[in-house]
């Protein structure tokens, strides 16, 4: 596990992500705002990380970044009014993906089908190209990217806790500095100013077993395990999520790991480590551990065959 | 029952008349009508849930450059004033404003609007005016609405019309706070249940959906003092003119509602949604309006109605049902809409298809600051078949009979009334459920465990409310041969268009791709109650043939004429006569009787169904829509998660008019009673709708239907309509979420009484149980 | 991550830009404001109004047109990320010969629609799916065709349609 993984959730309930439809105007009402209804916006379509950098250096007001563009249309209408706007689909450095010291480095242009058909990602990480390819839909998959999907920072939708489990790290890109983040630490805006996510990379060495992720009990909630050994040493990260609450990592406390525990009885007590307070309006706590330790359980049997197969 | 008759070979299975449109993309829906010098209009709604509306200030908003015109309680224009009242409408109880006067009601009540250059300019308008609302308190559950103390929604109370109704039905407005109308049916002696061996009390939840038709509201108006041009996406062209004739005192004549075909409505587009503020806009620019909510706004402009079913029921051991007591409260939302009607259907709806010898039933409207529920899809069977048909099948069980047994031995038969003086029932109920107990397999063993089946059979009186049916219809046809029909049921996908071309083309002896259905403008289409109630290919089919005779009848008598016959040697084949073994093309007889500009032959059709004393609601239904249901699934244990994996629905339509059709309307309207029983509802918090847009608001796709799913139109042939048709649309998708709920009861031995039947509360039933 | 080294420097910010795309088979050359959408472009400049606009989210498909092959929502992007890209509206499916494209056919043999406005997105998604697989599973074709809503038809006679056009398509080229 990386340091500095975040294991808090949060209700996701400001004004304009996710409950509240419609613009909000403090003290005046609703109006339904859109991509029609937008003020003339500066466009800038860079073609270099560089040059992405350096514009966000000099706007005043932070521009909108546009990939895919696929949940910024949901956000012009949620009241998202940008005076300029950022295209970053003709810089190819973001669109790639390779490997590099035992990691996997997505760009954070790469859409959902290029991941899921990507012979690295289905080569060295077993299960990820699975989970990538079966989110959203095939249509918006042909557009949509891993970074749109994580910076939308809607809860529903699943890159980020797909990611958290697989001790992913998100590399923000400033004009003078790098930055990486955890997923989780994106749900508390630790993104830093006039940043952009250049790439994703995802650890996999020989450490990494096997990737797997449930989602069906989706939208209620979705679960995503990642198993790993290290210095012999089985240890499973969990992540769950519901389409109103942000991911949350299940951490056990001290005590025996993966390696020393049945599956059945690592999934209880994953489960019955999920914070009490984790519960929206679809799924209460006590529903969420319960499906949390039989869906847990269920993917581990299925990754502990990957132990017989190929260890 | 209609004499059989024999119809063309092909007859039923031509391609919908609207298809060449549908699939090339050539259909002019009203969101794609641009008229020249067109305005965009953007609202302001409320963001609270209930509000006083202290002051509006335009100034600002005024002042902004491309901004033609600005509607508020303010400078709403004075001749449509009464007094200095702003007008009100709705259907009886005409309680709500076009804009907001003294109060908002609900989030997303409206309180001004903006016409201007563009969408963009209107928005930023809106930006520019200041409101002051008083926050006020506010209730956002039937509970809280009837909670004494609570905050009233309406204190002035407004009544509707005193309405009449026929032995065993009565009803009020505003018997208790919060509930602006109740109605009350009853026959039988009350008496009975002493006799029973069983009283059963069960209480049933029913949630609240949208309608999500994919056409906006929307409109577009080009309006004087007066006189108005409106295109709008309405079910209702002719009542719409009649309440903007009252609402903005112009004359009906002076009122030109024009509706070429709307993108699906399912009750939505029932009453004034964008129309008076589009038209109120274009008077004051003089300039048109076009004025289309964005399908957030949908969620805030009407809904269907939650619901709390209490069924009493008393039953003798063996099972014969003896008694039914009902208590349902409907959730109505801020305005009464059309809520009573709801009301006096879901109340007359809830014994279901089942002989009892006493009935009292009773359903009240509760208003909530909450969006204003009416017509949607079902009208009150919904509310009324969630509870009925899971109670049946949780008295069977609680007696140890089977459910199926026990619905068939209290069946009403062919013929027999569900009360005194209604009509009887036009289609055989047990053969139906015969139908589909057989396709789901009923009886036999299942094929893994946690596996169930359920049935459930949705009974609904096809009737429109208020007075007798109605409907009339012309035909025109051109020398030619080319065949118009005017008529003004409306095409909103439910394939009545088709419907109606296809029995217009088998009455002239043409092709069907002969006969073109006029787009609807009032100021010629022949006057229609509204295309609601699933009652149009019976009524609107039953004017429509009457038209087509008559059209055929004055060819028939000219070419005897011409020919010097009598008019009943003839018959009419693809635009020419036939007299024995002879066919005669019609072109060159018309020619040579009208000289060059040849002629058109016109044929009027009217149907009045006949107002009965004896009859609850004044008249007898106009049929019977019922739907069979039969669902297999499977439950997980571990995690209460539901599959379903075989759905089967079936509807009578008498005799098909169009196959693809009626399998097309029973597979909709299935798959929309699938979406509310597992998952799709709107969702309320402190009086804030949670989920009023796309994708929060989850609607089924192709992948959550059940893998088999399996749509059977029957053709018992009893219906009044043209040929013995009767219509569908409805019955389909009252009897999916109990039938679900009895097959899981099947499977796992737990019952859920409340909508949607969600994976956690099947795990807590299976905990709960243990 | 190295980036590439470029050859202008893209750092100016425009109000407007000039488009060049291919729609339905047409070269077209648009000067457009920098933000509209491609939906806007189609209807209102283009005069295209088949593609439809409803949830204004990507969620129901009604917008759905091919780019570059791809089905897309045109509601969610702007014309500019279509720059240079060979588009195909519901108006451009038939041939130059206006016969119908055989989606369409089967689509009105099955009845495969019932209010319509979905129709166009849905006749698109079919045919990126039928030029991608020829022959598709039942269960590829509901995958695929989950990526629109349909309010009315309940989608059945949707697949059948789509299964009867994968056929007839592999029939006609053999």
């Amino acid at each position: 596990m990386r340091a500095g993984a975040c294991e808090n959730s949060l209700w996701r309930n400001t004004a304009n992500r996710g409950s509240r439809p419609l613009k909000l105007v403090p003290g005046l009402g609703l109006i339904a705002t859109s991509i029609r209804t937008l003020a003339p916006v500066r466009l800038y379509r860079p073609s270099t990380g560089e040059q992405i950098a350096r514009i966000l250096a000099g706007e005043t007001e932070r521009p909108t970044l546009v990939a895919g563009g696929t949940d910024l249309c949901a956000q012009f209408n949620d009241g998202l009014a940008p005076r300029s706007l950022v295209a970053l689909d003709r810089v190819a450095a973001l669109q790639r993906i390779e490997r590099l010291d035992g990691e996997i480095r997505i760009g954070s242009g790469v859409t959902h089908a290029a991941g899921r058909s990507d012979p690295l990602i289905n080569r060295y990480l077993d299960g990820f190209a699975a989970a990538w390819g079966a989110i959203a839909n095939v249509r918006v998959r042909f557009r949509a990217t891993i970074g749109g999907n994580l910076m939308a920072l809607r809860p529903r939708y699943e890159m980020s806790a797909i990611l958290d489990a697989l001790d992913a790290m998100l590399c923000f890109r400033t004009a003078d500095r790098v930055a990486s983040l955890a997923p989780g630490d994106l749900w508390n805006s630790r993104a830093p100013a006039r940043s952009f996510l250049q790439y994703v990379s995802v650890p996999a060495g020989d450490d990494f077993i096997g990737f797997r992720y449930d989602r069906s009990l989706r939208p209620v909630m979705t679960l995503a395990v990642c198993m790993r050994r290290s210095g012999g040493v089985l240890s499973a990260r969990v992540v769950i999520a519901t389409e109103m609450l942000s991911p949350i990592a299940l951490v056990l406390p001290r005590g025996p790991s993966l390696q020393d525990l049945k599956a059945m009885d690592y999934a209880s007590a994953a489960a019955a480590a999920l914070p009490e307070h984790y519960a929206d309006q679809n799924a209460s706590n006590w529903y969420l551990r319960r499906v949390t330790a039989s869906l847990l359980h269920r993917q581990l049997k299925d990754l502990g065959q990957c132990l017989t197969t190929t260890h | 029952m209609t004499a059989p008759v024999k119809l063309s070979a092909n007859f039923g299975r031509d391609a919908r008349s609207d298809a060449d449109e549908k699939i090339t993309g050539r259909t002019v829906y009203i969101a794609d009508i641009a008229v020249p010098g067109m305005l965009h209009a953007k609202v302001l709604r409320c963001p609270h849930a209930h509000a006083r509306v202290k002051q509006i200030d335009i100034s600002r908003a005024a002042a902004v450059a491309g901004v033609r015109a600005i509607l508020t309680r303010d400078t709403c224009p004075a001749h449509i004033l009464s007094g200095n009242a702003a007008p009100l409408h709705g259907f009886l109880i005409k309680d709500q404003p076009i804009v907001a006067v003294d109060r908002c009601r609900y989030e997303g009540d409206i309180v001004a609007a903006v016409a201007a250059e563009s969408e963009a300019i209107a928005v930023q308008a809106l930006h520019a005016i200041k409101v002051q609302y008083e926050e006020l308190p506010f209730v956002s559950t039937i509970d809280e609405a009837l909670t004494p103390g609570s905050p009233q929604i309406a204190p002035s109370a407004p009544a509707g019309p005193q309405l009449r109704y026929g032995p065993g039905a009565r009803s009020s407005y505003w018997p208790r706070q919060n509930v602006c109308f109740e109605f009350h049916y009853q026959c039988g002696n009350g008496d009975v249940f002493s006799t029973c061996d069983h009283v059963f009390e069960d209480e049933f939840h029913f949630s609240r959906m949208n309608h999500f038709h994919l056409e906006p509201f929307v409109s577009v108006a080009q309006a004087t003092r007066d006189r108005i041009e409106l295109w709008t996406s309405t079910q209702m062209p002719f009542p719409l003119r009649g309440q903007l004739s009252q609402l903005l005192k112009i004359p009906e004549h002076c009122i030109s509602v024009r509706v070429p075909f709307v993108g699906g409505a399912f009750g939505a587009k029932s009453g004034i949604r964008t129309e008076a503020i589009a038209v109120l806009l274009s008077m004051m620019s003089a300039r048109p309006v076009r004025l289309c909510y964005a399908m957030e706004e949908d969620f805030l402009t009407a809904s269907q109605h939650a619901a709390i079913v209490r069924l009493k029921t008393g039953v003798m051991a063996d099972g014969t049902l003896i008694a039914r007591a009902s208590e349902i409260l409907l959730d109505a939302g801020a305005y009464a809409d059309v809520s009573p009607l709801v009301a006096e259907k879901a109340a007359y709806r809830a014994p279901g298809p089942y002989r009892y010898k006493h009935l009292d039933s009773r359903c009240s409207c509760v208003m909530t600051n909450t969006t204003p529920a009416g017509a949607f899809r079902g009208f009150g069977g919904t509310q009324a078949t969630w509870a009925s048909e899971s109670q049946i099948d949780m008295i069977a069980r609680r007696l140890g009979i089977d459910p199926f047994d026990m619905r068939m031995k209290n069946l009403l038969q062919l013929g027999e009334a569900l009360v005194p003086g209604e009509g009887g029932v036009d289609s055989d109920l047990s053969e139906g459920l015969e139908l589909v107990a057989k396709e789901i397999g009923y009886g036999q063993r299942r094929t893994g465990p946690h596996r169930g089946v359920g049935l459930a059979i949705g009974f609904k009186d096809a009737a429109t409310s208020g007075e007798p049916a109605h409907a009339q219809a012309r035909v025109k046809i051109t020398t030619r041969g080319d065949v118009l029909l005017q008529s003004g049921a409306v095409e909103m996908g439910q394939g009545l268009m088709t419907a109606l071309s296809q029995v217009t083309a088998e009455i002239l002896g043409t092709s069907p791709q002969r006969v073109r259905y006029a787009p609807i403008d009032t100021d010629a289409t022949p006057f229609d109650r509204g295309t609601i109630a699933s009652v149009g290919v019976a009524i609107n089919g039953k004017a429509v043939e009457r038209a087509a005779q008559s059209a055929r009848n004055a060819v028939l008598n000219f070419a005897a004429n011409r020919l010097g016959c009598l008019p009943e040697e003839l018959t009419l084949e693809n635009w020419s006569i036939r007299r024995h073994n002879e066919t005669i093309p019609l072109v060159p007889l018309i020619m040579q009787a009208f000289g060059g500009r040849g002629h058109e032959f016109t044929g009027e059709g009217a149907v009045n169904l006949p107002a009965d004393p004896a009859a609850p609601f004044l008249s007898q239904c106009v049929f019977w829509e019922i739907g069979w249901a039969a669902v297999e699934v499977e439950v997980d244990r571990a995690t209460g998660r539901l599959s379903v994996i075989k759905l089967v629905i079936s509807g009578d339509a008498g005799r098909a008019i169009n196959h693809l059709v009626c399998r097309g309307q029973d597979e909709g309207a299935a798959a929309m009673g699938y979406g509310q029983a597992l998952f799709e509802q709107m969702v309320y918090r402190d009086g804030h709708l949670t989920n009023g847009a796309a994708l929060a608001y989850r609607v089924p796709l192709a992948e959550d239907l059940p893998p088999e799913f399996i749509a059977i139109t029957q053709e018992q042939g009893h219906g009044p309509g043209p040929f013995g048709s009767k219509g569908l649309g409805e019955g389909g998708m009252l009897p999916i979420a109990s039938a679900i709920a009895n097959a899981v009861e099947d499977a796992v031995g737990v019952r859920i009484t409340s909508l949607p039947i969600t994976p956690e509360k099947i795990l807590r039933a299976l905990e709960a149980a243990r | 991550m190295s980036d590439d080294d470029a050859l202008t420097d893209d750092t100016e910010a425009l109000e407007t830009v000039e488009l060049t795309l291919r729609v339905n088979g047409k070269r077209t050359k648009i000067v457009v404001p920098s933000a509209i959408s491609l939906l806007e472009l189609l209807r209102d400049r283009l005069n295209l109004r088949g593609t439809k606009l409803a949830c204004s989210r990507a969620v129901c498909g009604s917008c759905t047109v091919l780019i570059d092959g791809h089905p897309a929502a045109s509601c969610a992007l702007f014309a500019f990320q279509a720059d240079g890209a060979d588009i195909v509206t519901i108006e451009g499916l038939a041939d130059k010969d206006e016969a119908l494209h055989p989606v369409q056919d089967a689509f009105r043999k099955f009845s495969a629609f019932q209010c319509g406005y979905c129709t166009s997105g849905m006749i698109l998604l079919a045919k990126a799916l039928l030029d991608h697989d020829p022959a598709p599973s039942r269960a590829t074709v509901v995958e695929w065709m989950s990526s629109g809503v349909c309010r009315c038809t309940g989608y059945n006679l949707i697949v059948e349609a789509v299964l009867s056009a994968a056929s007839e398509m592999r029939r006609t080229t053999r």
